[in-house]
């Protein structure tokens, strides 16, 4: 399977996932104007590498900032993760400054029964 | 269907219609089951859907609190500032003004908002301003200045480009340095005066001692001391006419004005100041070229500036004969190691203290002396550096304390 790359915009954040080292990253600031634009086709990637995943995967998420409809993506993101039933683990990283980051992975974390881990870089 | 967490707040109507659809659910009994278990799913999605809403608000609510510390935070910044802080957009309005910059150009908000940034510019300074606006880097500048009341003023302004929306925005901060100006100018003014003030009294002291020297005919040790007077003389002469260059040594932009000298000659030409100071410490000091005591007459070529070089082995030897413990002997060794370098070690049996070792040749690095500036080992390393030379110590209480500085002897002479 192709890896997904999209790059870094002012609003959306770097994407790269490898479906070799079944590392996925997502790095960066994510608020577009329109998240379903942004997210759908990540979502459908994801769909496919899910079905055909066999072995552990790593969802890193080193972000800034994410705006209301950015989360609900993520929601949706976290669901297909949960849902397909694969060994998955989340590394949702925060700046140590940034404490509202840290406060979102809390509640993401809240409603998850997959490895979700928060942690903090300096 | 865990419905529980929305109970007690803002959800208390959702929960209540998702609570009354399943118990309308549960007891209808309807002919037809599968149609109740999609009542069922479909009334599950409304709880998910009100779960992430309610989430979704938690965390707006929290961006939304940050967001008003973050405005509270840099209000209390911006108005307790006394420098003025300009914020314009990309068509350069500006955007937002401060108390500082109403005290600095004297303008109250209502009338600066929206107004270009070039009003606040003198002529002199937009092609500056403009530099700053195309350069990706924050920087500082100087610039002229506007007030409302037309008066041109200097500030310096802290530039630094941000972007939000796709929009590029600029924030500059702003201090007037009129005061500041004037009290640089002041010092460069009384730092002309002395130098152009102690000129004269030197020159009078020089010429008295030439002349006072020609009428000395026999007594060497009279000539001797007035002779020192001379050199001391010029050399305080060439200390002022060259007090910039260390100044640019440092900088790294000056250029050396190499000439071929002998460096016995150079070392000849010290001896007479250290006498005073080897008799009071009851000190000898001998010179080594290539394993032979110097007699005065030997050769020794480079390429380097005589007075700088003379500054250099000056500062040496005497910190190493004041460092010296009394009654002993004081080396300094020149070799020349190959055809390309001379290396000079300057030796005495004193011990450089530990503290200071790391910092030897730093700014402000002394140890023991109250009349010590700290300025010695500073200069001869950028005196060594103009030089394109080297130089490194070596310091234990049984050995002493080897001074070594290496020099490219220049081109072939």
């Amino acid at each position: 399977m192709e890896n997904l790359e999209i790059q870094a915009t002012n609003a959306t954040p770097f994407v790269i996932f490898n479906s070799k080292t079944n590392i996925l990253e997502i790095i960066g600031e994510s608020y577009p104007e329109d998240a379903a634009l942004f997210y759908n086709p990540i979502f459908t990637w994801l769909k496919t590498y899910l079905s055909q995943l066999t072995q552990p995967a790593t969802l890193i998420l080193k972000l800034e900032y994410i705006n209301t409809s950015s989360s609900k993506a993520f929601m949706i993101l976290f669901d297909l993760l949960q849902e397909s039933g694969k060994q998955i683990t989340v590394n949702w990283h925060y700046n140590y400054e940034n404490e509202m980051i840290l406060e979102c992975g809390e509640e993401f974390k809240e409603d998850l029964t997959i490895p979700f881990n928060i942690i903090m870089d300096k | 269907m865990d419905n529980s967490f929305l109970t007690d707040d803002l959800f208390e109507k959702e929960r209540k219609v998702i609570e009354n659809a399943l118990l309308v659910c549960e007891n209808y009994d309807h002919e037809n089951p599968k149609l109740i278990e999609e009542y069922k799913a479909l009334i599950g999605y409304f709880v998910k859907l009100a779960k992430e809403t309610k989430k979704l608000v938690k965390l707006s609510d929290h961006w939304q609190r940050k967001l008003r510390e973050s405005i509270q935070k840099y209000r209390s910044v911006t108005e307790s500032a006394y420098d003025a802080i300009i914020s314009i957009d990309s068509s350069k309005k500006i955007i937002s003004w401060n108390k500082g910059a109403k005290e600095i150009f004297e303008y109250n908000v209502k009338e600066i908002l929206g107004k270009s940034v070039f009003t606040l510019i003198a002529d002199k300074s937009q092609e500056k301003i403009e530099k700053l606006f195309i350069s990706s880097k924050s920087q500082i500048s100087e610039l002229i200045g506007i007030k409302k009341n037309k008066e041109e003023f200097p500030f310096e302004i802290s530039f630094a480009k941000w972007k939000a929306n796709n929009e590029t925005f600029y924030t500059g901060i702003i201090r007037d340095i009129t005061d500041r100006k004037r009290v640089e100018q002041h010092k460069e003014d009384v730092e002309r005066i002395i130098k152009h003030d102690l000129k004269s009294p030197l020159n009078a002291i020089n010429l008295s001692s030439q002349l006072l020297l020609q009428k000395i005919k026999d007594e060497k040790l009279e000539k001797g001391l007035v002779n020192n007077i001379v050199t001391s003389c010029q050399k305080m002469q060439h200390i002022i006419i060259n007090s910039l260059a260390l100044f640019k040594m440092e900088e790294g932009s000056y250029q050396l004005k190499p000439e071929t000298l002998n460096l016995i000659e150079v070392f000849e030409n010290l001896k007479i100041e250290f006498f005073n100071l080897l008799e009071i410490k009851s000190c000898q000091l001998i010179y080594i070229l290539n394993g032979d005591k110097v007699m005065g007459n030997e050769i020794c070529h480079l390429k380097g500036e005589k007075f700088f070089l003379g500054n250099l082995f000056s500062n040496l030897i005497k910190n190493a004969i004041e460092a010296s413990p009394n009654d002993n002997l004081i080396t300094v060794n020149i070799n020349k190691t190959n055809i390309e370098c001379v290396e000079i070690d300057i030796h005495n049996y004193g011990e450089i203290p530990l503290e200071v070792r790391n910092n030897f040749f730093d700014r402000y690095s002394t140890s023991g002396k109250s009349y010590g500036t700290g300025l010695g080992t500073f200069s001869a390393l950028l005196i060594v550096k103009a030089h394109n030379g080297d130089i490194h110590f070596t310091s234990s209480k049984e050995n002493g304390t080897h001074l070594i500085v290496k020099l490219p002897l220049g081109e072939k002479i």
